[in-house]
């Protein structure tokens, strides 16, 4: 009978004050790890054609687009294709979002909760856009694990919300734990239900950068077979005209 | 006997007046709630079927699943196509197309910047094809406060509420920004061509708009489709098993089983909780009658239970003289019965008197705000009665059974009086 309480009570107190070994693995600081991100994801400006193909219930869109950005505050994105979305432009300053119409000629304004509604049918919504915030200013970043994602070595990143506003309170992300580039997400809300994924199934170097190439939205609450998104090219450093950032550009 | 006791009850008021004013006035509510029930279900039926379930409601199968929702996604695309089948198919019917949708309307200053913003939700029904009886169905050529009706596949009309909340005038042109059925972003400008009160809070309130449903089929991407089909009997009398025979035939001869983007087909009463309604409405009467019986039946009971402490020595002097307690309690039943018709006749004549009043002046209830439930039954502004000829014989029920029931739970008293002791009960 001893025994057995010597044994429950040794058991109690590994879990309680587990040792030394047990709880100092070697991964780096959260914080690090997304700065590594920041390193290759952020640049001084970037200009950007894509192709974004939706997966609707009923049929697939392929919608390209060509983006202009200068690091997470301002963008400008003009779509390209098909007929019926090509000359809609979307311009970005800050927290703010404008969409300009070529068939009503109208730029409106995207606000409130509209925000949280599809672009273009797919599975981001204009607020996803719209982050302003880095990830490491917004959430608090913690290593929780190391796991493969695809045959390659990654960590997994909480990001926890400091603020209440924020569209998603936790995230998880899978990060290569070479290339430090995002391979997997998955977004949450502040219940824990799991709104978003992405998988990123397609990375490229450029300019010493590993950037993703070829990315799978996917809103869980929504029903179809997700959005890719694909990088057909992406130039860094670029000289961009500073009225591209104005709401007189989406005019022209 | 039965003159004797009908003597007994109009000279001796005392005895029969409470009794009889309990059924009257029971029976005459008993009636009122009847012709009620009479006048308003049809009017609803009538009234939500315009405006929303169709006698029949045809859609996709996608579309029905998720209705909740409104995907446009799930939209019928050979709306048209199916229209011409079933007006071939079903001439003692018309069919008309209507989609709804959401989006965002935006209000533009006077330099075409952003405004203001609401989202809205809209419905789209041939609204300018002459002769169409969308605009009565929906009632908006009887609703339109200011302006006119559309005359445009652009034009929109809005609710007064939304024109004075943002500045609208008419001829104003406003942007609405929707999805199309594809799910690409769609912006397309409209004219406010009139404003309306519907009377209905959840139309007035909300952000309501409709629109030409060719128009929307532009702004949408879906030509010649809609979200919905509503089949409305010509004569407007809706019955389920004309229905039944609709709703069987298009689900046997177009709906393809497994395809979410084929049709089905769903009677009024299957779409929202009509069904649920309907029943009840069915069982309201005897609901009542069972509750104006336990009522009265209650109040009787001790109404007899008084009368038999009052007539006391008169019972006691009929056992004393020789009369049998089973004739003395079968009178006291028969008396009961005579109450209770007598009141009866008085209460049905008044509770038709009531609704004969509501079916011609009816009662407006627009300005209480429950003419409409919020899962699409509509009641109408202005609820009317009918005299149905349950009006007339559904108070009997209650007004017969009710002092009947009383009278034979009180006047059980009787057998527990011991004949050796009434003289000496007498003598007191």
């Amino acid at each position: 009978m001893m025994k057995y309480r010597l044994l429950i009570l040794t058991a109690v107190m590994l879990l309680m004050f587990p040792p030394e070994s047990a709880m100092a693995q070697d991964w780096p600081d959260g914080l690090e790890v997304m700065k590594h991100i920041d390193r290759n994801m952020v640049s001084e400006n970037q200009v950007i054609e894509s192709t974004m193909i939706v997966h609707g219930r009923r049929s697939s869109r392929t919608i390209t687009s060509r983006g202009y950005m200068i690091s997470d505050e301002k963008s400008f994105s003009e779509y390209l294709s098909p007929p019926r979305e090509k000359g809609t432009k979307m311009l970005k300053l800050e927290d703010k979002l404008w969409i300009y119409s070529p068939s009503t000629n109208r730029v409106i304004q995207i606000a409130g909760h509209m925000l949280r509604q599809s672009v273009m049918g797919s599975d981001l919504s204009y607020e996803d856009f719209t982050e302003a915030d880095e990830l490491e200013e917004a959430y608090d970043c913690t290593v929780i694990g190391e796991e493969q994602v695809r045959d390659r070595p990654a960590y997994v990143v909480e990001l926890i919300g400091k603020k209440d506003d924020l569209a998603y309170a936790k995230r998880k992300v899978w990060v290569d734990s070479e290339r430090w580039v995002a391979l997997r997400e998955e977004r949450f809300a502040r219940s824990g239900k799991l709104l978003k994924t992405t998988d990123i199934t397609e990375v490229f170097k450029v300019q010493d950068r590993w950037y993703p190439k070829h990315m799978i939205f996917k809103d869980v609450l929504k029903k179809g077979k997700g959005t890719e998104f694909i990088i057909d090219s992406i130039k860094f450093d670029q000289d961009i005209p500073e009225h591209l950032f104005t709401k007189a550009a989406l005019r022209k | 006997m039965i003159k004797f006791l009908l003597d007994g009850i109009l000279r001796d008021r005392s005895r029969s007046l409470f009794p009889v004013l309990t059924v009257f006035i029971g029976t005459a509510i008993t009636v009122l709630m009847a012709g009620y029930i009479g006048g308003v279900m049809p009017d609803m039926i009538r009234m939500s079927a315009h405006l929303d379930a169709g006698h029949v409601k045809v859609t996709s199968q996608g579309y029905f699943e998720d209705r909740t929702q409104m995907p446009l996604d799930m939209a019928l695309d050979d709306a048209e196509e199916i229209i011409v089948q079933l007006e071939d198919q079903f001439p003692d019917m018309m069919w008309k197309a209507r989609t709804r949708f959401g989006g965002l309307l935006d209000i533009p200053d006077e330099n075409g910047e952003t405004r203001a913003q609401t989202t809205v939700s809209a419905q789209a029904a041939d609204l300018i094809t002459p002769g169409s009886t969308e605009l009565d169905y929906l009632k908006i050529r009887s609703s339109v406060r200011n302006g006119s009706l559309p005359t445009d596949p652009f034009d929109i009309v809005i609710s007064e509420n939304m024109a004075d909340a943002y500045g609208l005038d008419i001829g104003d042109m406003v942007t609405l920004m929707t999805s199309t059925i594809n799910g690409s972003m769609s912006f397309q400008n409209f004219r406010v061509a009139g404003t309306v009160v519907f009377g209905v809070a959840a139309l007035d309130k909300g952000g309501a708009i409709f629109a030409d449903i060719e128009g929307a089929r532009m702004v949408l991407n879906m030509n010649g489709g809609s979200t919905e089909i509503l089949g409305f009997f010509k004569d407007d009398e809706y019955t389920g098993e004309r229905a039944q025979i609709v709703t069987d035939w298009i689900n046997t001869n177009l709906s393809v089983e497994g395809d979410p983007y084929s049709p089905i087909a769903f009677r009024f009463e299957d779409v929202n909780e009509f069904a649920a309604m309907m029943q009840w409405a069915g069982a309201f009467i005897f609901i009542i009658s069972g509750v104006f019986i336990a009522i009265m039946f209650i109040v009787l009971w001790n109404s007899g239970l008084m009368n038999g402490l009052r007539r006391y020595g008169e019972i006691g002097l009929r056992l004393a003289i020789g009369e049998a307690k089973g004739h003395v309690y079968r009178s006291m039943l028969v008396e009961a019965t005579l109450i209770g018709t007598i009141g009866t006749i008085l209460g049905t004549a008044l509770g038709v008197f009531f609704v004969y009043l509501l079916q011609e002046y009816g009662l407006d209830i627009s300005g209480m705000g429950v003419t409409d439930t919020g899962n699409g039954i509509y009641y109408p502004d202005v609820i009317r009665g009918k005299v149905i000829p349950a009006c007339f014989y559904v108070g009997f029920i209650p007004g017969i059974i009710a002092p009947f029931l009383g009278a034979l739970v009180s006047g059980r008293g009787i057998y527990k009086r011991q004949t050796a002791s009434l003289f000496k009960e007498l003598e007191t």
